[in-house]
């Protein structure tokens, strides 16, 4: 009897989680200190995230990667433990209803985010 | 996502809702996956600033303005806080992901954790450097 195997997604939402931790480790804390406690408290100059400056930003090649690869993997690292933590509470109906629920939230914010650089 | 071929009725064990509060290492567990949320909500704080930019001088400007109220500057410390913990606990299971071997050694667990921590002081102090100059 042939045996029929079923391929698991793991390794693919495992490898977006792996990716948008680092993401999270690496560049949200020194992020979330200069947009959310320096510039809106006013202890640097409010140029940093002036208009002009953010716009150019965001028009570089470099700049809309950046953009992309913070929101997007941070999105599917955070989703990746959401998911998994479901269950540690216990929540074990509609597992498969919830699995695309969950990803495909996080693939809804990579699209939109990628619709705003292109456009 | 498991799939279950089997007719018998698996047993599962009740868990009570809060067995992570019973033991140490459970509860760093749970506040480890608990920085998921704060990591969701920062990067849905920094699409609706780019939706804003996007919108023009004005929109953006709005945006801006929000994130100086009192209820955005307190999320920020409580999340600023909880990514701290994120990057400790992943620099600590760094080792576990990342196995070098040089010859008959094999790098050291505190060496991998320490090169992560090196790594993140370097990396931090470029993007704030080139924010703020």
């Amino acid at each position: 009897m042939k045996k029929k195997y079923i391929r698991s997604n793991e390794p693919v939402v495992w490898g977006l989680f792996g990716a948008g931790g680092m993401v999270a480790a690496f560049l949200l804390p020194v992020l979330i200190l200069v947009t959310g406690i320096l510039v809106p408290l006013g202890i640097v100059d409010d140029n940093v995230l002036s208009y002009q400056r953010v716009l150019t930003f965001s028009e570089h090649w470099l700049g809309k990667i950046l953009l992309l690869i913070t929101i997007s993997l941070s999105m599917w690292h955070g989703i990746h433990r959401f998911y998994h933590g479901l269950h540690d509470f216990g929540q074990e109906n509609h597992r498969r209803l919830t699995f695309f629920l969950c990803y495909g939230f996080a693939l809804l914010i990579t699209v939109l985010t990628a619709l705003l650089l292109l456009s | 996502m498991s799939t279950q071929t089997s007719k018998r009725k698996p047993f599962q064990q009740k868990m009570s809702p809060n067995w992570w509060l019973k033991n140490r290492a459970y509860r760093d567990y749970m506040l480890r996956s608990a920085t998921c949320i704060f990591v969701m909500l920062y990067a849905l704080i920094l699409l609706w600033g780019l939706y804003a930019l996007s919108n023009g001088e004005t929109a953006y400007n709005a945006w801006l303005a929000a994130q100086q109220e009192l209820i955005f500057v307190v999320f920020h410390l409580v999340t600023l806080i909880a990514m701290l913990y994120h990057s400790k606990t992943w620099f600590m299971l760094a080792p576990k992901t990342i196995r070098i071997q040089l010859g008959a050694t094999i790098i050291g667990d505190k060496v991998i954790e320490s090169a992560m921590w090196l790594s993140w002081l370097v990396c931090s102090t470029i993007i704030i450097a080139l924010l703020l100059y």
